[in-house]
């Protein structure tokens, strides 16, 4: 008895007991500690906080943060006790990432210092902001002195050379600071910056402010997903997208009522970062690209009256132009009662398919001497005639050409199978540029004068030859008809 | 007398916890940069040894054989804790040269290592002593290493700039390469003295040569 009691105490009660008590002591121990230093490691810490502060505003005694402002990019502001100014850390959207930038501003607005954080911008370029290099202090005293706002290449700013995105980035958040003073000091109204939509109704806030309103209206118009007629009659939103770099590129168009584009607003896409994406991350490249969109109608195109989209980045830009198009043609369905543009057909793939995409379904197969297949529509209004032409290796890829008439020997539609030419070169002569030249020609004289495609001479020689031979039969049909 | 003062020359030369016993090799090649932050952390570990020496040697007949881990690692943790605070308090730069290591003397295998060999089966004042040779030689290992390094990455020692400004300056050598290439070359130097004075003893990894051997449940599983 008394040994499984000894056991007891020994195996279960005494560690508890122990342990218990080690824990409580070293608690109470712990907390006396912390009683004495917390204030005191407190203390050090904003002394070493504030001490950046200390850096750009040399007149200030201490500092008090400033709590409630509502200026973005800025992401403390400190005042000084003793009434000489204000401090802000602002940051900008660099290379790499955010560029913090410390700036002083004395009660008359005017920056008294700069300093810059340590960044993740690139080693050699932005990182030189901060790396003990005489590059930094330099800009620093090029912005120093300055009040309102800065800008790059303006008045002495002249930043770092060669690193573009980062001076831009230190320049962003000045202007953040000086804002930020505007609102705190003089009690300005704050500059919000807003996210970039992602839907058309936030667009639509962004572009024509909060109390736009539109009703949706029916559209069929191919690469539209929302349209809507504004409320107010003043006009009409579309939320139309082009297939961009990294899938679809959606844009907000608003026109007026008569199709003049009033507002584009970029919503995010996917786009490669640094080069589509500059459409919506803020900075200054989408809303200009959106300004040169403005004020044009019926259809736009890259490089022309002035729409020159984003430098470096064509894919995109090529994406918002067609975006703005298809609002367009959308417009024209909607507003103007127009047909609707469907999305592009894709081009048939075999002779089977050009049967069906030309002459429409339940046409009849006939027959006629030098012709591969003939075949007739079903109203018997269209007929297709498809022939071997000599393409350029004709022994192992023969080029098959199918013409398209209709009653009076207009060619109509024009398929050619260039599987077995070379590719990027004898297969041009299939693509839409080349065979939509023989639409509308009906007699050999016409297809003569089609030019060859340069380079591509024996494929496109191939391809006339063939509609050529395809109109002889033709005319043999219809004159034994 | 002479047994006190063997325990605490012991941890000086023969039982030197850094390249004998091979213990707290972690923060011995990370606060080594500079002589100032070896003695720094030197300091700071000593002073927890200590405590926790004393602490655990006092409580060795009440503390039960099979909570000891936890209640050391407690003891410790505590004593590391107090220390943190204190030096964030009153000696921020060291706070800062030594980073996250500080809070890691509550895993330095020396402490742990002589409560389990020494303090838990020694008196309170022999542990104490214990303690402060140990301390003392893991200190003088640290400042050596990091004088070494000091003057070879940066030409100065405790700041005092020693080599002229003309010379290059080895730069690697503060780094972590750096600490494993003294850190060799420190061992090397030890051994050669230990075969002079037929002294060589066998230092060995894995369980052989950690402290905790004995109460570890997964016996192998550091090789």
């Amino acid at each position: 008895m008394a040994n499984k009691k000894n056991n007891n105490y020994e195996n279960v009660v005494k560690p508890i007991v122990v342990l218990v008590v080690i824990c409580l002591i070293t608690s109470t121990l712990l907390a006396v500690t912390n009683y004495f230093t917390a204030p005191i490691i407190k203390a050090k810490e904003q002394q070493a906080a504030y001490a950046a502060y200390f850096a750009v505003l040399p007149d200030a005694d201490n500092f008090t943060t400033v709590e409630g402002f509502a200026t973005s990019g800025v992401e403390e502001a400190v005042k000084a006790d003793n009434g000489s100014g204000y401090a802000f850390k602002a940051i900008g959207k660099g290379f790499g990432g955010d560029v913090p930038v410390i700036v002083g501003v004395n009660m008359d607005g005017v920056i008294t210092g700069v300093s810059f954080l340590q960044n993740s911008e690139t080693s050699g370029f932005g990182a030189r902001l901060y790396d003990g290099s005489a590059d930094g202090p330099a800009y620093a005293a090029e912005l120093t002195g300055k009040s309102g706002s800065v800008a790059l290449g303006q008045d002495g700013v002249n930043g770092l050379a060669g690193a573009t995105v980062s001076s831009t980035a230190v320049v962003s958040a000045v202007n953040s600071a000086l804002s930020c003073f505007a609102e705190v000091a003089l009690g300005q109204a704050a500059v919000v910056e807003q996210a970039a939509p992602t839907t058309l109704e936030e667009a639509v806030a962004i572009l024509l402010g909060d109390g736009a309103s539109y009703t949706p209206v029916e559209f069929a118009t191919a690469g539209v997903q929302e349209a809507g007629a504004l409320d107010d009659g003043s006009g009409y939103v579309f939320l139309a997208v082009g297939a961009g770099f990294g899938g679809d590129v959606p844009v907000a168009v608003v026109t007026d009522a008569s199709g003049v584009i009033t507002g584009v607003s970029f919503l995010q896409n996917g786009e490669t970062s640094g080069f589509g994406t500059r459409l919506y991350d803020g900075s200054e490249d989408g809303p200009a690209f959106a300004a040169q969109l403005v004020g044009k109608s019926g259809s736009v195109a890259l490089g022309s009256d002035g729409v020159d989209g984003l430098s470096g980045a064509t894919v995109s830009s090529t994406a918002v132009v067609d975006a703005v198009n298809n609002a367009l043609n959308c417009y024209n369905e909607v507003a103007q009662g127009g047909a609707p543009v469907a999305a592009p057909v894709a081009a048939p793939a075999s002779l089977d398919e050009a049967v069906t995409a030309f002459l429409g379904d339940g046409a009849v197969a006939g027959e006629a001497e030098g012709a591969a297949a003939v075949y007739t529509s079903a109203d018997g209004a269209l007929t297709l005639i498809a022939v071997e032409a000599e393409g350029f290796s004709d022994e192992t890829a023969p080029l098959t050409v199918a013409t398209c008439f209709d009653a009076e020997g207009v060619v109509t539609n024009l398929w050619v199978d260039v599987s077995g030419q070379t590719q990027g070169l004898g297969t041009k002569a299939g693509e839409a540029a080349f065979t939509d030249l023989f639409v509308g020609l009906s007699d050999a004289a016409g297809v003569d004068a089609v030019d060859a495609i340069a380079s591509v001479t024996e494929s496109s020689d191939g391809v006339k030859a063939g509609v050529a031979a395809c109109m002889e039969i033709f005319q043999t049909m219809k004159g034994g008809n | 007398m002479n047994n006190k003062v063997k325990i605490l020359t012991n941890g000086l030369l023969k039982e030197n916890p850094t390249l004998r016993l091979v213990l707290g090799t972690c923060p011995t090649l990370a606060v080594t940069t500079a002589a100032s932050s070896g003695l720094g952390m030197g300091i700071a570990a000593a002073f927890v040894l200590i405590c926790s020496n004393i602490v655990i040697s006092a409580l060795r007949k009440v503390i039960p054989d099979k909570v000891r881990l936890p209640a050391y690692i407690t003891i410790i943790a505590t004593f590391v804790t107090i220390v943190q605070m204190l030096v964030k308090a009153f000696f921020t730069e060291l706070d800062t040269a030594l980073g996250v290591y500080l809070p890691l003397i509550v895993v330095n295998c020396i402490i742990l290592g002589r409560a389990e060999m020494f303090a838990s089966k020694n008196k309170v004042v022999d542990s104490a002593l214990d303690g402060v040779g140990m301390g003392l030689g893991f200190t003088l290992i640290l400042v050596l290493m990091g004088s070494f390094r000091e003057l070879i990455s940066k030409g100065s020692i405790f700041g005092v700039m020693l080599l002229p400004e003309s010379l290059d300056r080895f730069t690697l050598m503060g780094s972590a390469p750096g600490g494993f290439f003294t850190f060799g070359l420190f061992m090397a130097i030890v051994v050669w003295i230990e075969i002079k004075t037929n002294n060589r003893i066998k230092r060995s990894i894995g369980c052989e040569g950690c402290p905790s051997k004995g109460a570890c449940a997964g016996k192998g599983e550091c090789e």
